[in-house]
């Protein structure tokens, strides 16, 4: 009835489902919103082109387009004025001029001519087209080679083979850091919610009302579990509500997998240069290769995720529990908690570093240590899971959920004998002293 | 007399405070036992381990014959000094829940909740929070979730703290209903006028111990001081002579239609029918009473005393 209460009592809240779905929702409109941003502003543009270097624009007009950028070539007859006046009132045309000494040039120069400044992806397109041509054309006329062959003989990817499973350490990194995540919080907004709740309790007096009907230890453990499934329940809907939201707006802005790519992609990039449709091609198969990868990964790992993954959570989460259950039973208000959050959250927020190192050196002295000792083991644990081969550390994995079990239940236990006392303790303020004392009272 | 519960030398320590220092009890079964005493006296303590709450150190309870281990949710009904409902929680949902917890099935909650609500006229506040509620409408709540199970035994810690005068009389009269129903009760309170009135056996505890046990008029016979008060007309000096050695004169006053009203002591323990008869030859005499001491005297009597005696 407890666990009944406790789940309804948060599931039933407008703000929990507010929160399911705001979450998932604003990580969403970071990722996309800066695509549909770039997309409305892009409309196509033709580049007239007079050329009279007599080679490069026709280079141009047959490898360089794209949908944003048209390149054309103007008349053959057409002096460079009369170019410009013709296209004068057009706001969509920009007239390119690539003089004669464009490609001897130490530092050649090219004018755009429009009715208005012309954007500045358009320049950039213009620059960044213009500089691998020229760059090229060089080479070629220079030493007679071609320079694309060379520059992918060049470009060739170095291949590291190392021992152990044949995933990509980037993968293991992903699954680590996402349940190391979800771990890490879990235990900080439920745990608090804990403490919340029992001093909710406290103050309202009607906790012992509820002591006269079931035991301390019985309103703790039903708390505890209560709220665990409902943060379950809540991450559940992050990700149901987070993938939908994502495949929503794919669907309803017309938004592409690549354009997701060429997004992230132009992020990186410094110069801020879009990907042209040869590069996107190139670019896609990759990207379809890595989702390819990252299922397999997960497929990979699905004893570690659906079976030591959520025994580790569940575990830290009841240590933590226990924890921040005591501080609710402690205090008369949530000022009094800060002198006991402090040492409660230390080692939640450095294990949350050290998990962070771990992922980057899962084979550290540090790694093994911090996934053993059992107030760092279930984040730093979670983390590492990925990195080792369990056919052979299996006992690491083992040993850490043992001493884990056992202290979350010497905790539990200990959290039980300071809550029954604590709760019906009004007005006064606890000290490290007074909660020893506390859990020295023989009551039951 | 039956009797519902028996504790025996149970003691209770915090630290280094003796909160009950062996005391020993019998709750008569159907009746309303008062429990009083000063603040600290240990009343708070014993309610709640005669409600399972907490365990004494040393001692036992003996329930309808059988010890008492732990909680016995289904049978007591408990209204705690330090009390209140979950704030923002629906009046019905907390109630349901709260019946549910004592071992009612959600429908019998449910059922009995209406019923209450009814009784009390708060239907139409069954889907509003406490918060909502005026004080006199959460006390009658707190009073619905107390009961709501129908418990054999009552324990009200300092049941009209806090409540409004109509709100008192109102929970006195379901209390005496109860009462009639056949129900258990056991209060304590600091306010004396109500354990008289509504109390049929008091408990008075003082520092930890038991300090008196008994009926009401056990406990008043106990402490009367076989004093007198007599009004009459008649010779002041005529009177005292009367007297003798068997009363002893305390105190006198001249009322304004010139009567005299006196109150004297028996020396020997004599009865008022032996003081009519001195008194009868010397004077014309409108009334004689005995001195009965209220609740209240024989509280701070006993409190000031600090004497042991068992009635």
């Amino acid at each position: 009835m407890v666990i009944q209460r406790e789940f309804l009592m948060r599931v039933k809240k407008t703000r929990f489902w507010l929160f399911s779905f705001v979450v998932p929702f604003l990580l969403s409109a970071i990722v996309l919103a800066p695509i549909l941003i770039n997309k409305s502003n892009l409309t196509s543009t033709r580049v007239i082109i007079f050329d009279q270097t007599q080679i490069l624009g026709d280079i141009l007009v047959k490898h360089n387009q794209n949908k944003y950028v048209v390149y054309e070539e103007a008349g053959e007859a057409a002096d460079l004025e009369e170019t410009i006046d013709q296209y004068d009132t057009d706001d969509g045309v920009v007239v390119l001029h690539i003089p004669s000494n464009f490609i001897k040039n130490q530092a050649p120069v090219v004018e755009l001519f429009n009715k208005n400044t012309p954007g500045i992806y358009v320049i950039s397109k213009v620059k960044s087209d213009l500089y691998d041509i020229r760059k090229k054309f060089i080479v070629y006329s220079t030493f007679k080679l071609d320079l694309q062959a060379v520059e992918e003989r060049m470009n060739s990817k170095v291949t590291v083979l190392f021992q152990g499973e044949g995933l990509n350490p980037q993968m293991k990194f992903f699954l680590g850091f996402a349940s190391t995540l979800l771990l890490y919080f879990l235990i900080l907004l439920y745990g608090t919610q804990i403490m919340r709740g029992t001093l909710e309790e406290k103050s309202s007096r009607v906790v012992e009302i509820i002591v006269s009907s079931i035991r301390p230890k019985t309103l703790l453990n039903g708390k505890v579990l209560g709220l665990g499934l409902a943060g379950l329940l809540q991450f559940f809907l992050i990700i149901v509500f987070g993938i939908s939201i994502v495949w929503i707006f794919q669907g309803f802005f017309d938004i592409e997998t690549s354009d997701l790519v060429i997004n992230q992609f132009q992020l990186l990039n410094q110069q801020g240069i879009p990907f042209d449709e040869v590069q996107k091609e190139e670019i896609i198969p990759l990207f379809n290769q890595e989702v390819q990868n990252y299922i397999a990964a997960v497929r990979q790992y699905l004893p570690e995720l659906f079976l030591v993954t959520p025994v580790l959570m569940v575990l830290g989460y009841f240590l933590y529990a226990s924890f921040f259950a005591i501080i609710g039973a402690a205090i008369n208000n949530e000022s009094d908690a800060q002198q006991f959050l402090f040492p409660v959250l230390v080692p939640l927020i450095v294990s949350g570093f050290i998990a962070y190192s771990v992922l980057q050196n899962p084979g550290s002295d540090l790694a093994f240590w911090a996934s053993i000792f059992p107030l760092s083991s279930p984040i730093v644990m979670t983390a590492r899971l990925f990195f080792m081969d369990l056919s052979t550390q299996w006992w690491e994995v083992a040993l850490a959920i043992c001493i884990l079990i056992a202290s979350t239940w010497i905790c539990l236990r200990l959290a039980a004998k300071v809550y029954r006392v604590g709760i019906l303790m009004y007005g006064q303020k606890a000290s490290y002293k007074t909660l020893w004392k506390w859990f020295k009272t023989n009551d039951h | 007399m039956k009797y519902l519960i028996r504790a025996s030398k149970v003691s209770k320590t915090y630290a280094d405070h003796v909160a009950l220092d062996r005391i020993s009890l019998k709750i008569p079964k159907g009746k309303i036992t008062g429990l009083l005493g000063p603040n600290g006296a240990g009343k708070t303590s014993l309610l709640r381990i005669l409600n399972g709450i907490i365990r004494p150190d040393e001692g036992k309870i003996i329930f309808e014959g059988e010890e008492l281990e732990g909680l016995n949710s289904r049978k007591i009904g408990y209204l705690p000094e330090e009390r209140g409902l979950y704030r923002k929680m629906k009046i019905q949902d907390q109630l349901v829940y709260l019946g549910q917890l004592k071992g009612l099935s959600k429908s019998e909650a449910t059922e009995k909740c209406t019923e209450w609500l009814d009784h009390f006229e708060l239907s139409g506040w069954k889907n509003r929070t406490i918060e909502e509620l005026s004080k006199g409408m959460a006390q009658k709540i707190q009073f619905i979730a107390t009961v709501l199970h129908e418990p054999q035994l009552l324990i009200l810690d300092e049941p009209f703290s806090g409540f409004d005068p109509i709100n008192t009389e109102i929970i006195k009269r379901e209390l005496l209903q109860m009462k009639k129903n056949g129900c258990t009760i056991i209060l304590s309170t600091h306010n004396m006028n109500s354990a008289e009135e509504l109390c049929d056996h008091v408990i008075l505890l003082n520092q930890g111990k038991k300090v008196l046990e008994g009926s009401i008029d056990e406990i008043k016979n106990k402490f009367k001081k076989n004093e007198f008060e007599i009004i009459f007309d008649g010779n002041m000096i005529s009177f005292t002579n009367a007297l003798w050695t068997a009363f002893e004169l305390i105190e006198h006053e001249t009322l304004e239609n010139k009567s005299i009203r006196v109150r004297v002591g028996a020396t020997q323990g004599q009865a008022i029918n032996e003081l009519v008869a001195v008194l009868l030859p010397t004077c014309k005499i409108w009334s004689v009473t005995e001195f009965i001491p209220s609740m209240h005297e024989v509280f701070l009597d006993s409190v000031g005393i600090k004497k042991e005696i068992t009635a």
